[in-house]
């Protein structure tokens, strides 16, 4: 009975019960959400999707449609080269003909507009789920050898 | 019939077993349209808190064992045998409170002792849950994982269910019991 005088282990109590509830749910929807996507395959929505090739050449592919980044590049007619690194996506190689270039310090990395300008792209292009009108941009940017840090376009 | 008397099972216990594991059968009947929502798990272990933890987990098997032969959602041997032996935690766990409580007074703790049963009556569900999804999966051939995800919202309702029925009954069903049956914990009377 001198257990039920300690308030910190009744709370300790509920607060493990509705860790375990609240893990479960995030269980739940997670098998839901992945069950679904790999059901359907995703729903293929417009996107403005550009390119630069960081010389002076942009070019827009407007209302492109994709369910995922990668599928949007595709649909575009973009031809890419990939390395498949498992669960943890594509990553972009090259890029209609333009490989990325150690000498030069060089790779494809895509970013996304937004308020505040272009931000850079989280996650693999065949992981990421594009949203309708998005506005997603391929640079073929410098990367810093020591921050591996890549600049954002102009 | 000294016998009878002095044995752990005298007439008095069976009797209390069997209206026990009645009261099982039909609380889960008039439940039967309101999936996972059970009244009986709380008995089994009011039963195990009130007589120890053998005539508790006894009432959890028996209970089982006559309402799955007649469960109106089907049988099926392996998921029985899991619910059956799965029911008797909650027996044993009341039994084993119910030592713990036996001589302590419950006035002036009332909030306290909610809140504690009410957690005590979560982690039996969980682990029982967990068994009987890890067996149903086992039973159909489908993986563990997805088996135990897809009854998520089973399993939380069965578990939220159990918190409320154990939290807020516990103590009452506890004193009433014991003003019928004459302090009857464990065999020991707080009186």
């Amino acid at each position: 009975m001198a257990f039920l005088k300690n308030k910190w282990a009744l709370a300790t109590l509920v607060l493990l019960c509705w860790a375990i509830i609240a893990s479960s749910v995030l269980g739940y929807y997670y098998y839901q959400y992945t069950d679904l996507v790999s059901r359907i395959g995703g729903v293929p929505v417009p996107v403005n999707l550009g390119i630069d090739y960081a010389n002076g050449t942009r070019q827009w592919f407007n209302g492109t449609k994709g369910a995922t980044l990668y599928d949007s590049m595709i649909q575009a007619g973009w031809d890419v080269e990939v390395t498949s690194f498992g669960i943890m996506g594509y990553y972009v190689n090259s890029i209609n003909g333009v490989e990325e270039s150690t000498e030069e310090s060089k790779s494809w990395g895509w970013w996304t507009w937004t308020d505040y300008g272009w931000a850079h792209g989280g996650s693999a292009c065949d992981k990421y789920i594009v949203s309708t009108g998005e506005i997603i941009i391929w640079y073929y940017s410098y990367v810093d050898p020591t921050t591996f840090e890549m600049t954002p376009p102009p | 019939m000294d016998y009878l008397t002095r044995s752990k099972m005298n007439v008095r216990r069976v009797s209390i077993v069997a209206i026990f594991v009645a009261l099982c059968v039909a609380t889960n009947y008039a439940l039967v349209g309101v999936p996972n929502i059970k009244v009986m798990d709380f008995i089994v272990f009011i039963g195990g808190f009130c007589f120890g933890p053998f005539i508790g987990a006894l009432i959890g098997v028996l209970s089982w064992a006559v309402y799955g032969i007649i469960n109106p959602y089907g049988f099926v041997l392996q998921v029985w045998l899991a619910t059956m032996f799965s029911e008797s935690i909650y027996g044993l766990l009341g039994g084993l409170l119910g030592k713990k409580f036996a001589l302590a007074s419950y006035d002036g703790n009332r909030l306290e002792l909610s809140i504690f049963f009410g957690t005590m009556g979560f982690i039996p569900t969980l682990i029982y849950d967990l068994v009987t999804n890890f067996v149903y999966a086992l039973a159909f051939g489908i993986p563990v994982f997805v088996a135990i995800l897809t009854g998520t919202p089973f399993t939380i309702l069965h578990e939220v269910s159990n918190v409320a029925i154990f939290g807020v009954s516990t103590v009452p069903v506890v004193t009433v019991l014991e003003k019928l049956l004459g302090g009857e914990r464990v065999g020991v009377s707080k009186k």
